[in-house]
C-alpha cells in the first residue's frame, strides 16, 4: 500500500503558474542570500551594499528579508551589487536525481523496505513507491538550478 | 512503539508523505487527514484564493532541502516554533502571497516535519487571539489521536530540528 497520491503534486492552470513563479523566486532568494553569507563573512556591510547599488539601507534590509517584492531587476541588482554573477539552468525533472547517489529521506519510513540504504549510483532510487509514472502536468516537472 | 513505526503504520490512512517525484529529497514532509484535506479541496479557503502554488512551493522549499532560516525562540522567517502554550507546534510560514498561508504542525524527528492544519495568516487573527489558540489546540488534539503517548521530540537547538541547511542568523 502507498500514501501517495498524484492529487497531492499535480497542479494546473494557474495554480501550476503560481508555484513555478514561487519556486524560482524562492531558489533566486536563497541563491542571493548564499552570496550575501560569503560577502558578510569577508568584512561586507548592508551599508556598503547599499551604497553600491545607491538604494537606502531601508529599501536593502527589505529585500534581503525576504523576496516579496523581487523582480529580475531586483535580483539582477543584488547579484551585481554583490560581485556574483548567475548561471542559470533548465533541465528535464529528475535529471539531478539520476544523476546523484541520493538517499531518500523516506526510504526508511515505508512499510515494504526492499531498497538498500545507498541507492546505486546508475539507476535513480526508486523515490515514487506504486506512484503511477504518467506524465502529466506536474509541479515539479522542471528542475530550475540558480548558482550563483 | 517509535514515532517512525507509527508513521509507517499511519501512512495512507491517516497521513500523506508528501514526496514529489523527480526531486532530489532532504527532508520529510506528511500531511494528515485534515492538512491534506486543506491543500486539495477545492473548496478550501486557501484553494479558493488560489494559494495553492505557494503553499505547494514551501513544502517542495522543505522537502528539497531548501536553505532553512529559522529559530526555536525568536521570529523565523520560514520555520518557527510557537510560543506555548500548547508546546512544540511550529509554523511553517509562507508570507509572500497576500493572504499569508501558514502550516501549522509538528517536527516529530529530526527533519520531519507533519502537516495538521493550512490557515491563511487573517484566518488566524491577531497573534495570541483565540483563532491561534484554537489551531494549535486542534493540532494538539489530531496529533494526540494518531501518536497516543508519544513523548514530543523537544530540542533547544534548531539545529536538532533542522539538520541542514539552517540558520538562525538575523539577516
Amino acid at each position: 500500500m502507498t500514501s501517495q497520491s498524484d492529487d497531492l503534486y499535480e497542479l494546473k492552470g494557474r495554480d501550476l503558474e503560481t508555484f513555478g513563479f514561487a519556486r524560482i523566486r524562492d531558489l533566486a532568494y536563497d541563491a542571493v542570500q548564499e552570496l550575501w553569507r560569503i560577502r558578510k563573512s569577508e568584512g561586507w556591510t548592508q551599508v556598503r551594499l547599499a551604497e553600491n547599488l545607491g538604494r537606502d539601507t531601508g529599501w536593502l534590509c527589505k529585500r534581503l528579508q525576504g523576496p516579496g517584492n523581487w523582480t529580475f531587476r531586483t535580483f539582477g541588482a543584488l547579484v551585481q551589487g554583490l560581485d556574483g554573477e548567475v548561471d542559470i539552468k533548465v533541465r528535464p525533472a529528475g535529471t539531478l536525481l539520476r544523476a546523484t547517489r541520493n538517499q531518500n529521506p523516506y526510504s526508511e519510513y515505508v512499510r515494504d523496505v526492499r531498497r538498500p540504504k545507498s541507492a546505486p549510483s546508475a539507476e535513480p532510487p526508486p523515490v515514487s513507491l506504486g506512484r503511477s509514472s504518467r506524465s502529466s502536468p506536474s509541479a515539479t516537472n522542471s528542475v530550475v538550478e540558480l548558482s550563483i | 512503539m517509535s514515532i517512525r513505526l507509527r508513521i509507517i503504520a499511519l501512512e495512507g490512512v491517516d497521513l500523506w508523505r508528501f514526496e514529489p517525484p523527480k526531486l532530489l529529497l532532504k527532508r520529510r514532509l506528511y500531511l494528515t487527514a485534515t492538512g491534506r484535506k486543506y491543500l486539495i479541496d477545492p473548496d478550501s479557503a486557501t484553494n479558493i484564493l488560489r494559494l495553492r502554488g505557494f503553499i505547494q512551493s514551501a513544502m517542495v522549499h522543505w522537502v528539497s532541502g531548501g536553505r532553512v532560516r529559522a529559530d526555536v525562540n525568536r521570529k523565523g522567517r520560514f520555520l518557527k516554533r510557537l510560543d506555548p502554550p500548547p508546546p512544540e507546534i511550529w509554523e511553517i510560514r509562507v508570507t509572500d502571497p497576500v493572504p499569508q498561508v501558514r502550516l501549522l504542525g509538528r517536527i516529530v524527528e529530526p527533519d520531519t516535519f507533519i502537516v495538521h492544519r493550512i490557515h491563511t495568516r487573517k484566518y488566524l487573527g491577531d497573534k495570541g487571539g483565540q483563532g491561534w489558540t484554537e489551531a494549535m489546540n486542534a493540532c494538539v488534539s489530531e496529533f494526540d489521536r494518531l501518536f497516543p503517548g508519544e513523548p514530543l521530540f523537544q530540542r533547544n537547538s534548531i539545529y536538532d530540528y533542522v539538520t541542514e541547511n539552517c540558520d538562525d542568523v538575523a539577516i
